[in-house]
């Protein structure tokens, strides 16, 4: 070796070693770069963790809990509180269980903050901040700190607020994770993320709200729409089978009415055990086409107030033993009802038909509860009425049976659907209820579930008082003995013909017409006239209008209406009520004879 | 037969948070424990974690603060946070001595605990937690070695007590008590084996150097210079940047008599005194000798962590740990490996030792573990430590 060599060697020695040192000294550096990347991405997956986390939360409480916990877990803190403004309400994560408020002046300060604050701790910082909860909390801890404040704010207004602190260390550490006003941005950052996790769960919760509305509108409108269904459906067979009666009806009559009149023969046997038996399925035929055109909404009804309580009572006192042995028949019925409007006779109807439906029900035997009750908003809202309930009474007809499924409730009121085998049934029964309830302007339910019997619930209206009922006045004094002229409007010849034969035999002077315009034609050449008869619907022109024309004329002229519409026609008229009576079909003549009768104040 | 279990809790309220971890780990032993190994950090006070852990066993216990806790496969190096060991046997005995003395006089601690530990020939192993911002730990461990008999100098093993990198006050534990600037020890009887292994996964940076000058903890000269002005030449920002940052990256190794090569103990300073020059190093054990300025490196320190995890296993020859203590310095988790510290030095160790073995440590300001058959303080090391049933 050189002299020179151990130099050179020192020297280039040296400049490595000067090498190394720079390295060492950029390796801090860049440690301290990669550490500061690391945080702020540890930050940034913080909050769209959090994010992520409130998507579905609701209460503005769990959003600010859950921001105090992502802030702990990122930030060392002395302090970790937030208020609820609305409530005034507290949350320290020190003190879960505890239940502290803030101060009024501190409430009306973190609603009026807009920016995040980072403030160091000192005198005059502490001296800007309210009295209260957060002065105290602040004050508390070890100085030197820091301390932070972060208002949440929504549509302009202050939910909520964070307020952190910490106390600092005094030397930098590696963490640097101590609250320090090198936070800010990231608290910032924080501040926008709580801020719109407060927002959509806001507009979740009035999404949520008006979902549920239209949910139950929409639920509201299907019910109403399958009841609307229902009803045209049942109107629709119900007028089918109640025209088909009618035209039936026309038909009886002239069977009824000349079977009656040879009846009054001497007629040898066997021909007289023939007629009677002729007589009698008329008699069941009409009773048959009477229940057609119930259902049909057709019949007669005489709605007056009815003591329903009483109706019940006396219902079940007759019926308890005819029901079965293995049936037992009981009434509940609420003490002081008011009455309601309706047919005393339509009423029991329903009753029997409900009651032998739930017999039915009860092949091994079981329980029928009769009741009777004020309605209830439940009640109404079960049939999608809107009324109120006072307007309603409620009857129920409740059976431990054998129940029914949701396909034999939907066509339970359907006519001539039954369960029962061929022959056993009509399968009107319930239909016949659900149109006399229907006429009588009320409305019937059904709860049922196989196995778990049924129970029918009617709700009928309430009589109005006493001063409101309409006034029936008494009929027309007409003249005495059985005789007089009789003016008979009628379309179908066959009834016609049998009408006048009767009115004939029984000395009435007659004069027909196959029409309103027809009978107000003859009646213009008569001079005198006792009694219209006529039926309703008439070509050209109908009863109704015939009779306002020829009272118009004749004031007081009695009518007698033969139809078999319902009477409701008749409320439409204009004219008093007096000396109007009506008959339906069929009818015999004895039956015809008697209403003219007493229409025209003759005896018998 | 011992068997253990480890619990751990991060609640904010010290109270709850020792119940939580006391509950966790006494809730899978076959019966009530006899003896509890508590680890907890700054951020709580220690009277209210250990009144929330007394909630739950009265058994003896003892341990220290940390700047973190492990617990199974996780670290934690937050302000809050505590790990327990519950332990029971049939066969060894865990008896915790607490030396108040030693802030003041490490040596005579030493020599006490020496003397209180004499007269029992079944002694299998020590842990020491000493204050690691107080006293001197080597002459401590000078004192004890020299205090007990050759055939019962166990194996001893620990760390120093830490707190949040703040370098302000440290705790050690005894039953309900919490001291500062003392020592906790706890001995243990029986028939048990301790196997511990050491690794720091540091690199020399610079030439050759010798310690020229020192004085108990503070170290003078570096080659007759000035040790700040030595340290200075390799930090970023000087002396004032000798924070934790600073630490993290710098040390002192001691040079091995037998390989040149080979850095046997390696010294972190935490202070220093520019009127001076001096560099503080607490544990002391510095000398005049051989050293070289080291660097800390994270894939060494994560590559030379599971390679002492592999010697530990070899050493155990097979046989299954009762419990595992990890001793870890705090300059080599967070600072180091940020979040991902679990995954770096903790879960790979207790996959290498067959991955169920209850796993409870700290982050300490100082380690204790042996070296050439003498326990020594270092820093930026782990000391592991298997106990099995002999």
């Amino acid at each position: 070796m050189s002299a020179d060599e151990p130099e050179a060697l020192r020297a280039e020695i040296a400049r490595l070693q000067s090498q190394v040192k720079l390295l060492v000294r950029a390796e801090q550096g860049l440690h301290r770069a990669r550490r500061e990347q690391e945080q702020q991405a540890a930050m940034v997956r913080d909050l769209a963790s959090f994010s992520r986390a409130c998507a579905s939360d609701d209460a503005v409480a769990t959003i600010v809990d859950r921001a105090l916990r992502m802030l702990d877990a990122r930030i060392t803190l002395d302090v970790l509180c937030a208020a609820t403004l609305d409530d005034a309400a507290v949350i320290d994560l020190d003190a879960p269980d505890a239940s502290d408020s803030l101060h009024d002046d501190e409430r009306a300060w973190l609603a009026e903050l807009r920016e995040v604050r980072v403030t160091p701790i000192d005198d005059e910082s502490l001296g800007a901040l309210p009295r209260g909860r957060l002065r105290e909390a602040v004050e508390g801890v070890r100085r030197p700190a820091c301390f932070a404040v972060i208002p949440l704010r929504v549509e302009g207004r202050t939910m909520a607020a964070l307020w952190l602190a910490a106390s600092s260390s005094g030397r930098r550490t590696f963490r640097d994770d101590r609250l320090e006003l090198w936070h800010a941005p990231f608290l910032a950052l924080c501040q926008g993320s709580v801020e719109r996790a407060l927002e959509n769960a806001a507009l979740t919760r009035a999404l949520g709200d008006a979902n549920t509305q239209l949910r139950a509108t929409v639920q509201g409108l299907q019910r109403a729409q399958e009841e609307l269904l229902h009803a045209r459906k049942m109107e629709a067979v119900g007028h089918l089978a109640g025209g088909v009666a009618h035209e039936f009806n026309n038909l009886l009559t002239v069977v009824l009415s000349y079977g009656a009149m040879l009846q009054e023969l001497s007629l040898p046997e066997p021909a007289r055990v023939d007629l009677a038996r002729m007589l009698d399925a008329g008699t069941r035929a009409s009773e048959l086409t009477r229940q057609l055109l119930t259902l049909g909404r057709r019949q007669v009804l005489r709605r007056e107030p009815v003591d329903l309580g009483a109706v019940v009572s006396a219902f079940v006192g007759l019926m308890g033993r005819l029901v079965g042995e293995t049936v037992s028949l009981s009434a509940r019925v609420t003490p002081s009802l008011p009455s309601v409007l309706a047919d005393r006779a339509q009423v029991e109807q329903v009753l029997m038909n409900l009651t032998l439906n739930a017999r039915d029900a009860l092949p091994r035997g079981g329980s029928v509860v009769i009741g009777a009750r004020p309605a209830s908003a439940r009640d109404l809202a079960s049939v999608s009425c809107d009324a109120a309930p006072e307007g309603y009474l409620a009857l129920d007809v409740i059976d431990s049976g054998v129940g029914m499924d949701a396909a034999t409730r939907a066509r339970i009121f359907e006519p001539f659907f039954t369960l029962k085998g061929e022959g056993k049934g009509t399968g009107l029964g319930l239909s016949v209820v659900y149109g006399i309830v229907a006429q009588s302007e009320g409305h019937i339910a059904v709860e049922s579930e196989p196995g778990r019997g049924a129970r029918f619930t009617v709700l009928l209206p309430v009589a109005p008082s006493q001063s409101e009922r309409p006034r029936v006045s008494a009929p027309a004094p007409a003249p005495r003995g059985r005789q007089g002229r009789v003016l008979l409007a009628e379309d179908e010849p066959l009834i016609r013909h049998v009408t006048v034969r009767a009115l004939r035999a029984a000395g009435y002077e007659v004069c027909d017409a196959q029409d309103g315009e027809e009978a107000l034609l003859r009646a213009s050449t008569l001079d005198g006239l006792d009694a219209l008869i006529t039926d309703v619907v008439m070509p050209q022109m109908g009863g109704v209008e015939l009779s306002e024309r020829l009272r118009a004329q004749r004031p007081g002229l009695p009518v007698l209406f033969i139809s078999g519409y319902s009477p409701t026609l008749l409320e439409g008229l204009r004219v008093e009520r007096r000396g109007i009576a009506y008959l339906p079909k069929p009818f015999t003549p004895k039956q015809l004879l008697s209403q003219i009768d007493a229409l025209l104040g003759h005896g018998g | 037969m011992t068997s253990a279990n480890v619990g751990m809790s991060t609640r904010r309220d010290a109270r709850g948070a020792g119940r939580e971890a006391a509950t966790e780990a006494c809730a899978a032993l076959p019966r009530a424990p006899d003896f509890l190994l508590v680890f907890g950090t700054s951020g709580y006070d220690p009277a209210e974690m250990l009144a929330g852990i007394r909630g739950v066993s009265d058994a003896p216990l003892a341990g220290c603060s940390g700047e973190g806790v492990i617990a199974g496969d996780r670290s934690c190096e937050r302000p809050r946070a505590v790990a327990v060991l519950a332990v029971c046997s049939d066969t060894l005995r865990f008896e915790s001595h607490l030396l108040p003395e030693y802030g003041a006089d490490s040596a005579g601690a030493g020599a006490a605990l020496a003397a209180a530990l004499r007269g029992r020939d079944d002694l299998a192993g020590l842990l020491v937690f000493p204050d690691g911002l107080m006293g001197d730990c080597e002459r401590f461990l000078c004192a004890l070695h020299e205090g007990l008999p050759a055939a019962a100098r166990a194996v001893v093993v620990g760390g120093a007590a830490g707190d949040a990198m703040e370098l302000r006050a440290t705790s050690q534990y005894r039953d309900m008590l919490a001291l500062q600037g003392a020592l906790c020890a706890v001995a243990i009887y029986g028939p048990a084996r301790l196997a511990v292994e050491v690794s720091h996964g540091c690199e020399p940076v610079g030439g050759p150097m010798r310690i020229t000058r020192a004085e108990g903890p503070w170290l003078r000269e570096l080659d007759g210079r000035p040790a700040l002005s030595v340290f200075e030449e390799y930090l970023a920002g000087g002396a004032d940047a000798l924070t934790a940052e600073g630490i993290a990256h710098l040390g002192l190794g001691e040079v091995s008599p037998d390989a040149p090569d080979v850095l046997e103990v390696i010294h972190t300073p935490h202070r220093f005194d520019r009127a001076t020059g001096s560099m503080g190093f607490p544990g002391g054990g510095l000398s005049p000798g051989p050293v070289r300025m080291v660097r800390r490196d994270a894939d060494a320190v994560r590559s030379s962590t599971v390679q002492c995890a592999q010697r530990l296993r070899d050493a155990l020859g097979g046989q299954h740990p009762s419990f595992v203590l990890q001793f870890d310095c705090a300059g080599r988790g967070q600072t180091l490996f940020g979040p991902e510290t679990g995954d770096a030095i903790v879960r790979p160790l207790r996959e290498t030792l067959g991955g169920d073995a209850p796993w409870v440590g700290f982050h300490s300001y100082g380690e204790i573990a042996p070296v050439r058959g003498r326990a020594r303080y270092h820093n930026y090391t782990v000391a592991l430590c298997a106990l099995c049933d002999a």
